[in-house]
């Protein structure tokens, strides 16, 4: 056996190895299908179809362009009139006949989703962390029935609000605006980041505060000073919780969006419908699409692991 | 520094009376130590000192000023918590400087640094100032704790059991060092403790809280040697009080009820010497603690504990007479209220009748038959 004490609840040598393989083997499946939209949208759009479909390919960015640009298409007459292409992107377009005509509307749904993915995990984070502070420090009436009501506006379809839902916000001017996008998504949010964020700060023992207060600060300083920064923990894993599900979310979207307010993921399969299946073209808009929460997240990530330890430390 | 005073505080917890009319107050540079049992209502009062819980009756005053309806922060006394409460997220030197950063206080960058360098080397804790507060051993923690306290020169310093939660051995360290400061910075304390070893050694006054009732307060050596009844009686020992019922007419009749006598004042000698007024008692254990002995003996049903100072002076098991040593005896009524309450006359005894140290013997005659 080993040379080193270990408990015995500590996995031993070959349990670990097991552990390792079988985490392994999750990693691969889970990353195929990301692997293949990002190879997909380095191809050309033969190579996207091509059967048996293609491993190794001529790497393009043709995917990226075509996301980017509107495009017609011209006759060969016309093509050879134009003086020679500016620039890399112009010399792309035109090997297929075509000339850029404008940027395509998906710069401006994609800073949508910016605005209102953080915007609502902004807001979802300082209304949770009040709300959960409040629940866990004072005797709030009917305290108990109050977190249970919380967290039953999870329990229902969103399906079965969106019709209400559309009422209102069309009587509300909400429609298609981001205010209302931010409030709504807001909303479905805060029940996680509630229950998330009490059971972290319930960990936080209240004489800390109270150290606090007898040494100068007011409830509120104290909160800022003592409380938020132990909370760092919960209050990344409800940002990345939050941002997740506003950052993905399509059905309101889909709903209650259109020409101002549009998110990406109802413009990305629209894609499809401009000159034929641009297979790269969507795979290109769903990679950048991934991008912004794969970087929060791994940029949250050490408090994130710091959450698993908390309440180790007195 | 300055005084505190209590009048008449009454706290309730839901339905129940935490504490029913606490009044005493603790003068400019005393160490006050509250004693009590657990549930007694010690932190409760320490915490209603300090603004964290409002009374529900009475005053709090702070140097002369009524200060029961400032917060916390308004009161400028520091508190030094049983679980350290060290920011777990600052390192020892932003733990300690803190206080000094709070709003209100407005000092320089340079003399805080100064402030706290001072506090942290009066604790001898000036190599931890860059270390994380979680990273440090136990007595560590509870000398920032205190440093934290001390760097803010507060009014008044608010302990609640301080030492508890450290090593027999560091308690008894920090114990004297905290003595030693109070004595040095003229410090106004109320130092909270279940600890009468603790309450003995720190106190220039202790009061008894026992069922959020004050029962006693006086200088250690008086309540300890005079306690006004049977709770305070045992709280004030180290080991259990002894207690004999009385039975015989003629001595219940004068109202005394119940005889306690100290571990320490029950004399222990071979069953040879017994004498006719003395009990015969069953060795059951004896612990020798290196500088004194305690014996756990039985005599009838009952236990007894006797301690001495000199080595070898339990046999470790058999027959022992055990006696009474006549004046040290306490003698209580039904109530459990002592009698006999004035210092100055005690064992003497009361005109028209016999001392409570005679009754307690013959109190023991009547055990043994």
């Amino acid at each position: 056996m080993s040379d080193t004490a270990r408990s015995i609840v500590e996995p031993g040598k070959r349990a670990k190895r097991v552990a390792g393989l079988v985490v392994a083997a999750y990693a691969l499946v889970t990353l195929i299908p990301i692997l293949w939209i990002v190879g997909t949208s380095f191809k050309s759009p033969n190579d996207a179809i091509a059967y048996p479909p293609k491993v190794f390919f001529e790497p393009t960015l043709e995917g990226y362009v075509n996301v980017f640009t509107t495009r017609s298409r011209q006759s060969p007459e016309y093509m050879e009139s134009l003086p020679p292409p500016e620039t890399w992107y112009d010399k792309l377009v035109r090997q297929r006949n075509m000339v850029i005509t404008g940027p395509s509307r998906f710069g401006d749904r994609y800073l949508n989703s910016l605005i209102i993915g953080f915007g609502s995990t902004f807001l979802t984070v300082v209304l949770g962390v009040l709300a959960a502070y409040a629940f866990s420090r004072f005797r709030v009436p009917l305290r108990d029935d109050l977190m249970f009501f919380i967290l039953s506006t999870r329990m229902f379809p969103p399906v079965a609000v969106a019709i209400p839902l559309f009422l209102m916000y069309r009587e509300l001017g909400l429609s298609d605006t981001h205010l209302g996008m931010i409030i709504l998504y807001t909303a479905v949010n805060l029940s996680l980041a509630v229950w998330l964020l009490k059971g972290f700060i319930d960990e936080i023992p209240r004489e800390y505060e109270e150290a606090a207060m007898v040494d100068g600060y007011t409830r509120f300083q104290a909160f800022r000073k003592v409380v938020l920064p132990q909370a760092k923990a919960g209050i990344a894993a409800t940002a990345i919780f939050s941002l997740i599900f506003s950052w993905n979310e399509y059905n309101f979207a889909v709903l209650l969006t259109s020409g101002n307010a549009q998110t990406a993921p109802p413009f990305i399969p629209l894609i499809i419908g401009e000159g034929g299946l641009d297979w790269p073209a969507v795979a290109a808009a769903t990679t950048l699409f991934i991008l912004p929460v794969l970087l929060f997240t791994v940029l949250l990530r050490k408090y994130l692991l710091a959450g698993i330890t908390f309440g180790a430390v007195r | 520094m300055a005084e505190v005073r209590l009048e008449n505080i009454t706290k309730d917890f839901g339905r129940v009376r935490a504490l029913e009319g606490l009044s005493f107050h603790i003068e400019d540079g005393e160490f006050f130590v509250l004693l009590g049992p657990t549930g007694a209502g010690k932190t409760t009062t320490l915490r209603t000192v300090a603004g964290l819980e409002r009374p529900a009756a009475g005053r709090v005053l702070l140097g002369g000023e009524d200060a029961t309806g400032w917060s916390p922060a308004q009161r400028d006394v520091a508190f030094v918590f049983q679980q350290y409460s060290l920011y777990p997220h600052l390192t020892v030197f932003e733990n300690l400087a803190f206080p000094l950063r709070a709003p209100g206080k407005k000092l320089g960058a340079r003399e805080i640094r100064r402030r706290v360098e001072e506090v942290a080397a009066k604790l001898r804790i000036e190599s931890k100032l860059d270390n994380k507060a979680t990273a440090l051993s136990g007595g560590e923690m509870q000398r920032v704790s205190l440093g934290r306290a001390l760097v803010r020169e507060p009014a008044c310093f608010l302990m609640d059991e301080p030492l508890s939660s450290l090593d027999a051995k560091l308690r008894e360290g920090l114990r004297v060092e905290l003595k030693h400061l109070q004595v040095e910075l003229g410090a106004t304390i109320l130092y909270v403790t279940h600890d009468q070893v603790e309450a003995m050694t720190l106190a220039d006054r202790v009061g008894v809280l026992v069922g959020g009732h004050l029962q006693q307060v006086g200088p250690p050596e008086e309540v300890y040697e005079y306690p006004d009844n049977l709770e305070v009686a045992q709280q004030m020992g180290h080991l259990p009080l002894n207690l004999f019922p009385v039975e015989e007419e003629a001595v219940r009749a004068r109202g005394i009820d119940r005889i306690g006598v100290r571990a320490e004042h029950l004399r222990v000698l071979p069953e040879e010497q017994a004498g006719p007024d003395d009990l015969r008692a069953e060795v059951l254990r004896v612990e020798r603690l290196g500088a004194e002995e305690v014996a756990f003996l039985r005599v009838g049903n009952r236990r007894l504990y006797a301690m001495g100072e000199e080595h070898g002076r339990f046999p470790d098991a058999g027959e022992v007479a055990v006696r009474v040593e006549t004046d040290d005896s306490l003698a209580f009524d039904p109530s459990g209220r002592r009698l006999d309450r004035d210092p100055g006359g005690r064992g003497e005894a009361p005109p028209g009748g016999e001392s409570p140290a005679d009754a307690a013997r013959r109190m023991a005659r009547g055990l043994r038959d």
